[in-house]
């Protein structure tokens, strides 16, 4: 049986697993209309910002007791550094070192950081259907 | 000689705007942090079995906080680290006059 401890942790890997599948259909959306190194420079672009996101995931919720908060609060703040800094540093990485258009990266990267938006707030919205 | 400079100024101005897209992105956040935290702290303190539902909910209105954020560092660390588009402008508009 799950716990309400594992079902919040379930749900914010959800929640970046739908981000992920954002970025590969935006993707491959730019992949047809624009051409095979339009999508890939998508794909890396989008990627950069869900990888850092799901490894901060994986390790912020390991624990989710009410004893640990503290703990979540400081883990939460050192690993919400190291992915904005990280998946920062990725995508600069890939524009330099990958052959990459700037532009599709670039918006494959917006797009799956304002995706998650949405993503978060129909999660929001399904919360709310559940607990009433 | 008057290229060079162009150049020089391009670089400075285009160096002062990724300092500020990578200050006020972090000024932003952190106030916006040190805000989500502390009220989250203050829930858990008065309602302890809801912890987990306000651990959810952190995360989701932290991704609202960090998504600007996240943007505007990624965009100063390629103006910093990657091909500044601004500089490329000037070279391309340089070239007639040097005649490269």
């Amino acid at each position: 049986m799950l716990t309400t401890q594992d079902s919040t942790k379930n749900s914010a890997i959800k929640m970046v697993l739908w981000q992920i599948c954002l970025c590969i259909v935006y993707a491959g959306v730019l992949c047809l209309a624009a051409g095979m190194q339009s999508g890939w420079s998508a794909l890396l672009g989008g990627m950069s910002y869900c990888l850092p996101n799901f490894l901060f995931v994986r390790r912020v919720f390991a624990q989710t007791t009410a004893r640990a908060a503290t703990q979540f609060v400081i883990r939460f703040m050192v690993g919400e550094v190291a992915k904005l800094f990280s998946s920062a540093v990725i995508f600069v990485l890939v524009i330099k070192y990958f052959a990459v258009k700037t532009i599709p990266a670039l918006s494959g990267y917006i797009v799956v950081i304002i995706g998650f938006w949405f993503i978060s707030m129909l999660f929001m919205l399904r919360e709310g259907k559940v607990s009433q | 000689m008057e290229i060079a400079s162009l150049v020089a100024q391009v670089q400075g101005f285009s160096a002062v705007a990724a300092g500020l897209l990578i200050g006020l992105a972090a000024l932003g956040t952190a106030i916006g942090f040190g805000v989500l935290g502390g009220k989250f702290l203050e829930g858990v303190a008065r309602q302890p079995e809801l912890t987990a539902m306000l651990m959810m909910r952190m995360f989701l209105v932290a991704a609202l906080v960090d998504a600007f954020a996240a943007i505007s560092i990624a965009m100063g660390l390629y103006l910093f680290f990657a091909n500044n588009p601004f500089l490329g402008a000037v070279m391309n508009a340089a070239k007639p006059a040097v005649g490269a």
